[in-house]
């Protein structure tokens, strides 16, 4: 039968003996941060959000976009908010298309179930996210204007909420598999593949996700997230509860404080996104990324878009993993620049540049760069940034200028 | 992906690299293929590590995240212009069975990426009808139609006779017509 023959070959195919692998686990970790930033960065590489580069502002706890003010919903956002079954709150202003502010924090989860605490945040312009930790839950909140909701395609039959960098940074979409129950009285909806999500406006325009932990339905036996297009997602009491108290909007807005400061540079490079490390109640940033100039984003979808240099910097503690300079290749040539120990690795062929300080006044600064004329070099901008010590209470809110 | 996720993250895969790479062999039918299919796959599975671990079952989690990216790889524009396929795995065996293997094996790397996925998930996973819906999102329905499609072309091109007994999960095929029909 063919069956078994087919049984007997797979077998002997995949005990042959294995070659060297060519694999990198650091590598995976390394460019799912980039994918994940990189996602946060299409926003700005769109000529139209690009035009509309305004940092925006938060009012009346609804996001708006200084600079675009109130005006109708842009089509196919979903429309107003339509009103909660129980006399639910009046609907906020409406609010076009707007950028966050990615130096600041927006929201974070009100509660979660007992166990599970704040673990990173990201900020960027058109969507910013909240990790819980161990696992669990995660809120992605977009700004007004960045999600809509798309009439049904053939290929699922089922409407798809269609979110700039796709849903939860997927890239993808994800469809609207049924109602959910209202969330402070905005509507709700259980979202399909690659979720399965808890989506919300919290407000007009403006959309908030919820990813959180499933369980497989009893007797599938694989022990997958009912993540199908064709499957209902579980729908969690759970889910709705964080989402419930989840915080979005000016009311719980916190700056972020960065450990340097970059000077020198035009006025026109600014913080598009960052990766926050809450300490307490105060917002450390240790990355960020910046534009300096039209962003490029690369053809083959990998790596991070040109003008968009990244610094990581964060208290050094020798010795450590995740504080070991390694670089994307090539041999690291060891210098000194502006008093500090540094290493710098320059690939022409990928146009690539990565400098590394495994301890510069107390911090472990690294920094990485593409494009063919970038307007500074790694170790240009390592001479722009004035370190600020280890110490966050020290840290600064305008990390430019 | 927070640092404790990652750390978690790369302490499983260490783990899991070998059965990861034997399953994207059978499916990409060369190592180089396999590896960077591994690759891409653990690049998604550390951006969506929380989910996979909360999953009831990581390994079923990844296992499917592998597949489907096997599949989004060969729907892309590139997969598509360039044939970048190299030699199939090497298979030991007594003679005597040697050369029907390789015969399956051409006919299997012949198929259609989606229904040789199928057949990788029923038969090296043995995966259920079920489970194999659930770890490529789409319905029993679809599976067992690919299944019989893929034994169908599988049989004829190896120049096997039709069965007469089908267990419950096998294809149907129709002995007035010879074409493949779904059961159940």
């Amino acid at each position: 039968m063919v069956e078994n023959d087919l049984r007997v070959l797979f077998s002997l195919e995949a005990n042959g003996e294995q070659p060297q692998a060519q694999i990198s686990i650091p590598a995976a970790g390394r460019r799912a941060r980039t994918r994940q930033r990189r996602r946060r960065l299409v926003a700005i590489a769109s000529p139209v959000l690009a035009a509309a580069a305004v940092i925006g502002v938060v009012t009346s706890g609804v996001l708006v976009g200084a600079g675009h003010g109130a005006g109708p919903v842009p089509p196919g956002s979903g429309g107003p908010t339509s009103p909660g079954p129980s006399g639910s709150p009046a609907s906020p202003p409406l609010a076009t298309a707007s950028d966050l502010n990615p130096l600041t924090v927006y929201a974070t989860f009100g509660w979660l179930p007992t166990g599970q605490h704040i673990g990173n945040i990201g900020t960027g312009r058109a969507w910013m996210f909240v990790n819980a930790e161990p696992v669990g839950f995660s809120l992605y909140v977009y700004a007004p204007g960045e999600c809509l909701v798309k009439p049904v395609p053939k290929k699922t039959g089922r409407s798809e909420l269609s979110c700039t960098g796709g849903i939860a940074g997927t890239g993808e979409p994800a469809p609207i598999v049924r109602k959910a129950p209202d969330i402070k009285g905005h509507r709700a909806y259980w979202l399909g593949a690659p979720g399965p999500y808890l989506a919300w406006q919290y407000a007009p325009g403006g959309w908030a996700a919820l990813s959180y932990p499933t369980k497989a339905r009893p007797g599938d036996g694989a022990g997958l997230p009912s993540s199908s297009q064709s499957a209902k997602p579980e729908q969690s009491p759970l889910a709705v509860k964080v989402a419930d108290h989840a915080v979005i909007g000016s009311a719980n807005a916190r700056p972020i404080r960065f450990p340097a400061r970059l000077s020198g540079v035009p006025a026109s490079w600014q913080v598009s996104s960052t990766d926050v490390r809450p300490q307490g109640d105060l917002m450390a940033a240790d990355l960020y990324q910046i534009t300096a100039g039209p962003v490029v984003l690369p053809p083959d979808g990998g790596g991070l878009p040109q003008n968009t240099p990244q610094i990581s910097i964060a208290p050094a503690v020798p010795r450590t993993a995740d504080q070991k300079c390694t670089f994307s290749g090539g041999h690291p040539a060891h210098e000194v620049i502006a008093g500090y120990r540094v290493q710098t690795v320059s690939l022409r062929g990928q146009h690539l540049q990565e400098l590394c300080a495994a301890d510069a006044d107390g911090l472990f600064v690294y920094i990485y760069l593409t494009g063919d004329h970038p307007a500074l070099s790694a170790r240009g901008i390592f001479t722009h940034l004035h370190l600020l010590g280890p110490d966050p209470a020290n840290w600064t809110t305008k990390p430019i200028g | 992906v927070t640092a404790v996720q990652e750390t978690e993250f790369a302490d499983y895969v260490a783990a899991r690299i070998p059965a990861l790479r034997r399953l994207a062999l059978v499916l990409c039918r060369d190592w180089h293929s396999a590896d960077d299919l591994v690759q891409a796959t653990l690049t998604k599975l550390c951006q969506h590590w929380g989910r996979a671990a909360a999953a009831r079952s990581t390994d079923a989690y990844v296992r499917g995240m592998l597949v489907r990216e096997f599949l989004r790889e060969r729907r892309s524009l590139w997969a598509r212009r360039v044939d970048v396929t190299g030699q199939p795995p090497e298979i030991q065996a007594e003679p005597a069975d040697l050369e029907g293997l390789m015969d399956l094996q051409a006919a299997v790397s012949a198929l259609p990426a989606r229904q040789r996925a199928v057949l990788v998930l029923r038969f090296y996973c043995d995966l259920s009808i079920d489970q194999s819906a659930a770890a490529l999102g789409c319905t029993a329905g679809t599976i067992k139609s690919q299944t019989a499609k893929a034994l169908a072309t599988l049989r004829r091109n190896l120049g096997h006779e039709p069965l007469t007994s089908l267990s419950e999960q096998a294809p149907r095929i129709s002995p007035f017509t010879g074409k493949v029909t779904d059961h159940g």
